[in-house]
């Protein structure tokens, strides 16, 4: 059995076994409440409120600091599966200023326990309890984390919120990437000629189009090219198109910009999350569950922490902030904190950055990070030379796509009377109209983000008042040295890794397991049992 | 003859023992061809004081309803068979997609619509409780009224409101045969205890915007679905 083999069956073990433990525990409660009608209601507590669920032990049990040694997270179960390299008996508690900044940057979850009616606790009950650990050698930072969020699940609860266990490893020392590596050409874009095809005929791809995210079949036989992709000067690692790039100071990943094959074709689920919040698809914290929870995006808000590293925030507060203008508007007053940790080592930070400090460290110059990123229209693909007449310019115009990048106030602008069907959105998004960028509502499709969006070089990336331009990986060289910016668009989080990742950076355990389910390139409906 | 008449006594009054003893079993699964859709609410033992819904809470808060707007905009049975953790999850033939804005504090049963049936077993109900426009502001409750903490002499008023959606999934209760209805015809209510929704929160820790989405949460978790069969 191959290593993804085994961690993918403890990982489904894993969670058969707790599914298993709450069924035996809802039959039982079930007889005993056929024997006696009085049992008295066993009502779940309230996120955060300290009552301390008994639960299995994990999370954290020491004195609430995060970052000692503990090692009862989930997470470590799988240490050596996913690093044969690494026992547990190597790691100790992180010391110097690298490893102690990701010990310090972590969630307390001291006392949190939280509830919901897609929660699988590991006693059966609708209540888990979130934990993050983390431990370090000599190389690398390894947080543990069983991937549950800090609060009452809120995604739809059509999936389930089990615990998943991970253990992601950042070096405590970024290294560049080879100068001699084999690079695929930034600028050429195999694929998105006929994700545009298939998109007009709104058929489910099998393959994500763009060389820009890496993806392999199981069996190896086909991929998106090379590991790295090179715009002719700098040489980057690509993300995956779909999987985890970064720890989230949670544990729980952050994932690329790209949805699978299904709903959106490698799309972000933004689009219609933030059209129609109801639809609850993911939440207003960026987060939702799948093989394992993961977060689309970053809210600041939702993964504030107060002076014990505690959530500082409800769901409820963090959800009504996350309005995208107001998060890309110029007009940071405080440094944000650092929200995660990307694979190559290099910190997520929130949307305001220092590009510069005076003598005593005090900011001088705060900016907003605007992703360097600009819708451009799966349109633009349109070619009348081609073979498939579905991507010629008069039939991509006679298909819902006709109102590409059409000013809009609502979606009807875009979807005229059928938008339950429709697959446009009317977004807001950084635009670029005669040589400047904007952010501005537009009609878009949330389908094959890569090929949608063009990344824009700008000469002086602080060329504009109030903000800084990042890199194609959504990075910045600041005051503090290099750091990725969580970001309201395209593409939210890191888009490759600037610096040589840590071997997370293409793991893809999570996504076999998401397609295992009926996820990416499944055919849709149906499934096994729960 | 007196003995025969006697013994015919007993055996009949044997047969009606039996029958009670031995009721008809209540339907084993909710598989219909069509769905009744209605929306309750038990006010339990909440007192009615000058128009309000007056109860005490778990942590002991004496809280007064005067109003209790709450939305409902998706009403949807999930089949047993159905993958919780199934991308791309399919809307069942059973939703209903309503914008239904309910006042709780009046306590009562509305039908609130229609619609088809699979030909799956169903085990859950899925709720969303979005936003839905009352007064011109897209809300998703709004709870007016007072609490008075424990031990405190002042009543504190709140008039609290909730924009961002809830969606909760509460299994099926057992369900009942109903004659009124035709075969396959089913009426599924879903039954709230809005006395029991503020339990567990310590009211003066909380916004106004926490307030109402705990609420509206609880009310949600909390929440019965009974559920009738036609034959």
């Amino acid at each position: 059995m191959s290593r993804d083999q085994r961690i993918s069956k403890r990982i489904a073990e894993r969670s058969h076994t707790l599914k298993w433990r709450a069924w035996i525990v809802v039959i039982g409660l079930a007889a005993l409440a056929c024997a006696d009608d009085s049992a008295a209601d066993d009502e779940v507590g309230e996120t955060g409120d300290g009552d301390g669920d008994a639960g299995d032990g994990d999370g954290d049990t020491g004195d609430g600091d995060t970052g000692e040694l503990v090692g009862e997270c989930s997470g470590w179960d799988l240490l050596s599966d996913f690093y044969p390299d690494v026992s547990f008996a190597d790691l100790t508690s992180c010391n110097g200023e690298h490893a102690e900044a990701i010990g310090d940057s972590l969630m307390n979850f001291d006392g949190l326990t939280i509830t919901g009616d897609s929660v699988v606790g590991e006693d059966g009950s609708n209540t888990a309890t979130p934990c993050v650990e983390v431990l370090c050698d000599d190389d690398y930072a390894y947080i543990a984390s069983n991937a549950l969020p800090h609060y009452n699940p809120q995604a739809a609860p059509i999936f389930d919120t089990v615990d998943t266990p991970i253990v992601h490893r950042i070096p405590l020392v970024p290294a560049a990437v080879s100068s001699d590596v084999s690079a695929d050409d930034w600028y050429d874009a195999p694929g998105c000629e006929s994700a545009l095809g298939m998109a007009v005929v709104n058929m489910t791809p099998t393959m994500p189009p763009s060389t820009h995210c890496w993806y392999e079949t199981e069996d190896g036989t086909a991929n998106t090219g090379e590991y790295h992709v090179t715009d002719g000067e700098e040489v980057v690692h690509k993300v995956m198109c779909y999987g985890q790039t970064a720890s989230l100071i949670t544990g729980i990943p952050a994932f690329a910009p790209c949805e699978e094959a299904r709903p959106d074709p490698y799309g972000s689920p933004l689009f219609s999350a933030y059209e129609d919040p109801d639809t609850l698809f993911v939440d207003y914290c960026g987060t939702h569950p799948a093989a394992i929870t993961h977060n689309h995006w970053l809210n600041e808000v939702c993964l504030a922490q107060d002076a014990d590293n505690k959530p500082a925030n409800s769901y409820a507060t963090g959800a009504v902030s996350f309005v995208i203008e107001d998060l890309d508007a110029a007009d940071c007053t405080a440094e944000s904190d650092t929200l995660g940790w990307v694979y190559d080592g290099h910190p997520l930070q929130g949307g305001c950055v220092c590009m510069a400090r005076d003598g005593d460290g005090e900011c001088t110059d705060l900016r907003r990070a605007r992703s360097g990123y600009v819708y451009a229209g799966l349109s633009r693909w349109a070619n009348d030379a081609s073979a498939d007449a579905n991507i010629h310019a008069d039939s991509v115009a006679a298909s819902h796509l006709g109102v590409e990048l059409a000013s809009c106030t609502t979606r009807d602008d875009c979807c005229d009377a059928n938008t339950m069907n429709c697959r446009m959105y009317c977004h807001p998004l950084l635009i670029e109209d005669a040589g400047a960028v904007t952010l501005e509502q537009r009609c878009v499709t949330p389908d094959y983000s890569w090929c949608g969006h063009e990344f824009v070089e700008h000469t002086d990336v602080l060329e504009d008042a109030g903000y800084v331009y990042l890199d194609r990986c959504n990075g910045v060289e600041t005051a503090d040295g290099y750091l990725y910016a969580g970001t309201p668009t395209f593409p939210y989080v890191n888009g490759c890794y600037k610096d040589a990742p840590s071997e997370m950076a293409i793991d893809d355990t999570y996504t076999r397991l998401d397609m295992d389910m009926g996820g990416m390139g499944g055919m849709g409906g149906g499934g096994g049992p729960p | 003859m007196i003995t025969a008449r006697l013994l015919l006594g007993v055996v009949l009054v044997l047969v009606a023992c039996d029958t009670e003893l031995e009721p008809e079993p209540p339907p084993d699964s909710l598989v219909a061809t069509r769905v009744h859709y209605a929306l309750a609410t038990d006010w339990e033992d909440a007192e009615q004081v000058d128009g309000a819904r007056v109860f005490t809470t778990d942590l002991g808060y004496t809280v007064g309803l005067t109003s209790w707007w709450q939305s409902t905009t998706n009403l949807e049975l999930v089949a047993c068979t159905e993958d919780f953790r199934h991308y791309g999850h399919v809307h069942d033939v059973s939703q209903l997609e309503l914008q239904v804005i309910e006042e709780l504090v009046a306590g009562e049963t509305a039908v609130v619509g229609e619609a088809d049936g699979g030909d799956q077993p169903y085990c859950g109900l899925y709720q969303i409780m979005g936003t839905v426009p009352l007064d011109g502001v897209e809300i998703t409750s709004r709870l007016t009224g007072w609490y008075r903490a424990p031990g405190a002499a002042e009543a504190v008023r709140f008039d609290a409101v909730d924009t961002v959606p809830v969606s909760v999934l509460p299994n099926l209760a057992v369900g009942v045969w109903d004659d009124t209805l035709d075969v396959d015809e089913a009426h599924v209510e879903l039954v709230r205890y809005p006395a029991r929704a503020l339990d567990g929160l310590v009211l003066e820790a909380l916004s106004d915007l926490d307030l109402a989405f705990s609420a509206s949460q609880a009310l949600g978790w909390d929440a019965e679905v009974h559920w009738a069969l036609g034959r």
